[in-house]
């Protein structure tokens, strides 16, 4: 055990030396600051999603695990109309549990390219189809600080046979630990969709995350959905079956 | 010694205690103005103020013990009009009797009745791959929506709009769970006759598709064995159930009945979600059917879920904001030369406040106490606001 830790902090010294040694590209750092969110093994984490809109708020509440972009089991625990609903899912195949008639339901895939429970969020953003790591084209375009923190600021260019929504982003990583602080999202003619802000910087699980997610759609006024991360662990071990029909009928918060 | 592990286990039970609850309540509480127009009888009105409690305890990780109440104090002009509507109100179809309920008179134009019955009382054992539930519960083998000739436990109407949990069924029910989307189960109940079904299901996930398969004997007389699949056409779902029934007691001289339910469903980009099914019923009972009261909300044989030999159901539901839906459902009789359309609206208040506004016009040919068909038409409008907790 000793050995390996000492292994690992000799090899993050190695990559350190490398990072300062010479500038990161403007790839390595949307990589590394990627690999924050969807570089891990599996996840467990609690959180609450709000849509706001000029006249109300509605808030769900939910608890998931995830392992890799294969497997994922959600768990509504808020609003009281909808706790205890739960979600798995397993490659493209998905199915949800309603306790309240004992009902298991497979879902169509029709079903899962929905904007995410009514939502500014959309299914790309939930399934992370795309990655923008491997589909755009990256470029330093200069420095801001954001939140008190030095920021790169990066502009994403769709690459040209990509799949994805967007036709270039826009993204400011904290210089110092790799974060994701905003971003903006254009569309092929280049008009400014939507804005992500995130903050509440807190340490989680041994890491620095923006526990706070603000997703602004241009277009329409006074609109957000705001995501929060109440709790969150990488890298547990959860066997095959917790993903499982068994499972997600007894899984609770 | 012995001390240490005293304390170390005190200290387990109470992080355990932290992680998770060991005793859950929740529930909702509703009001509904209901008001019915029919030939018969005219205009007729309703009120009723109805709560449910979900009291779910967990005493051990392999244990879960579930009680849950339905509660209603129905007032109104119902009440004189449909005799014996306090007694199946009442009434409780199960082996145990869990109801109570009291009621005015009858001479009483504007009558009460207080109903309260148990609808949920089981206990869950699990261990490793198996699941074990013994008391009144919710067995649900539905695939499609609208019909479901494979739910052959908790039958029940379509258009009873206050009711989705259903009653429960009194069985002992074993299920093992023999991969990530497969199982095979054993359920046995009993009703207030002391009838039982019976049956084995086995389901199983293979190219996108679930499946299952079941056999038994519904309620002391007939055979039944069944199928139901579901999976998708493209990007629609395609979802099915047929059952085959025969009568066990004149096996040789009766042919056996067909129940079969199919349907799509898609959702559409915009959020549009849009419903097609077809029932094809061998048990037809077009002449015993003699308005739409009889079969909206009652228990049911699930040999009783098509009146007419051939029901066509379609349904659109869409969110117009995230606050509000609306749908419409409508479903066709041919041989009653008859329809069913029930338009919707749902509205969230706050977090935990709906209303809801629900209408259902049904109109068809049917039978006279005399044999003569005349058309009927009845209405029913309801409006309801509810709170869950």
């Amino acid at each position: 055990m000793k050995r390996n830790s000492f292994l690992m902090q000799l090899l993050l010294i190695v990559l350190s030396f490398n990072l300062n040694g010479q500038e990161p590209t403007a790839k390595q750092i949307i990589e590394k600051a990627d690999d924050k969110f969807t570089g891990e093994k599996s996840s467990v984490s609690v959180m609450s999603m709000t849509i706001v809109r000029p006249a109300w708020e509605r808030t769900v509440e939910f608890k998931s695990w995830t392992e890799g972009s294969e497997k994922s089991l959600t768990l509504i625990t808020g609003p009281a109309s909808e706790k205890g609903q739960s979600f798995l899912k397993r490659g493209n195949e998905m199915w949800s549990w309603n306790p309240s008639i004992s009902r298991l339901i497979k879902l169509p895939p029709s079903m899962m390219s929905q904007g995410w429970m009514g939502s500014d969020y959309s299914n790309d953003d939930i399934l992370k189809e795309s990655s923008i790591v491997r589909d755009y084209h990256h470029k330093i375009v200069g420095e801001e600080t954001l939140e008190g923190r030095l920021c790169y600021k990066i502009r994403l260019e769709a690459k040209e046979n990509a799949a994805v929504i967007w036709g270039h982003q826009v993204r400011w990583i904290d210089k110092e630990d790799f974060i994701f602080l905003k971003a903006e999202m254009y569309d092929v003619e280049g008009y400014l969709i939507r804005t992500e802000l995130a903050g509440d910087v807190q340490l989680m699980d041994g890491r620095k995350i923006p526990t706070r997610i603000e997703l602004i759609p241009e277009e329409e006024e006074g609109h957000k959905t705001i995501l929060k991360i109440r709790e969150i662990r990488f890298n547990e071990d959860i066997p095959d079956s917790f993903f499982s029909q068994q499972n997600m009928k007894r899984v609770r918060s | 010694m012995i001390r240490n592990t005293l304390i170390l286990i005190i200290f387990t039970f109470c992080l355990n205690i932290n992680a998770q609850q060991k005793v859950t309540l929740d529930g909702y509480l509703n009001d509904m103005q209901s008001v019915y127009h029919m030939e018969q009888t005219g205009w007729l009105w309703e009120n009723q103020l109805h709560n449910r409690l979900n009291l779910n305890i967990y005493p051990a990780g392999w244990l879960k013990v579930s009680i849950q109440t339905r509660t209603r104090l129905i007032q109104g002009s119902t009440y004189s009009t449909f005799p014996g509507y306090a007694d199946m109100i009442g009434r409780d179809p199960g082996w145990l009797d869990l109801a109570f309920s009291a009621h005015d008179s009858y001479n009483d134009d504007l009558g009460y009745i207080i109903a309260s019955k148990v609808d949920r009382l089981y206990a869950e054992f699990s261990a490793g791959n198996w699941v074990a539930t013994v008391g009144r519960q919710r067995i649900n083998w539905g695939q499609t929506f609208a019909w479901n000739p494979n739910d052959i436990f908790n039958s029940y109407s379509y258009f009873d709009v206050d009711y989705p949990e259903r009653p429960g069924s009194d069985a002992i029910r074993i299920q093992y769970y023999t991969g990530i989307a497969s199982n095979i189960e054993l359920a046995a109940k009993a009703d207030s006759a002391g009838k039982v079904t019976g049956a084995g299901y086995f389901r199983f996930n293979t190219m996108g598709y679930d499946f299952q398969l079941l056999g038994g004997v519904l309620s002391g007389s007939d055979l039944v064995l069944g199928t139901g699949w579901s999976g998708n056409i493209v990007n629609s779902s395609f979802r099915g159930e047929l059952s085959y029934f025969r009568s066990l007691d004149n096996f040789a001289d009766t042919s056996g009945q067909l129940l079969v339910s199919t349907g799509i469903d898609h959702t559409f980009s915009n959020s549009l979600w849009m419903q097609a099914e077809v029932l094809y019923s061998g048990f037809a009972r077009e002449h015993e059917i003699q308005n739409f009261m009889q079969i909206l909300g009652s228990d049911m044989d699930v040999r009783q879920i098509g009146f007419t030999k051939w029901s066509v159901f379609t349904s659109l539901s869409f969110p117009v904001t995230p606050l509000l839906n609306a749908s419409l459902a409508g479903i066709w009789f041919p041989s009653w030369k008859g329809y069913y359309i029930g338009p919707s609206v749902d509205l969230s208040l706050s977090n935990n406040i709906s209303a809801s506004l629900i209408s259902q016009l049904f109109s068809a040919e049917q039978p006279n106490p005399v044999g003569e068909r005349t058309r009927q038409t009845t209405w029913v409008g309801y409006a309801r606001i509810k709170w869950s907790f």
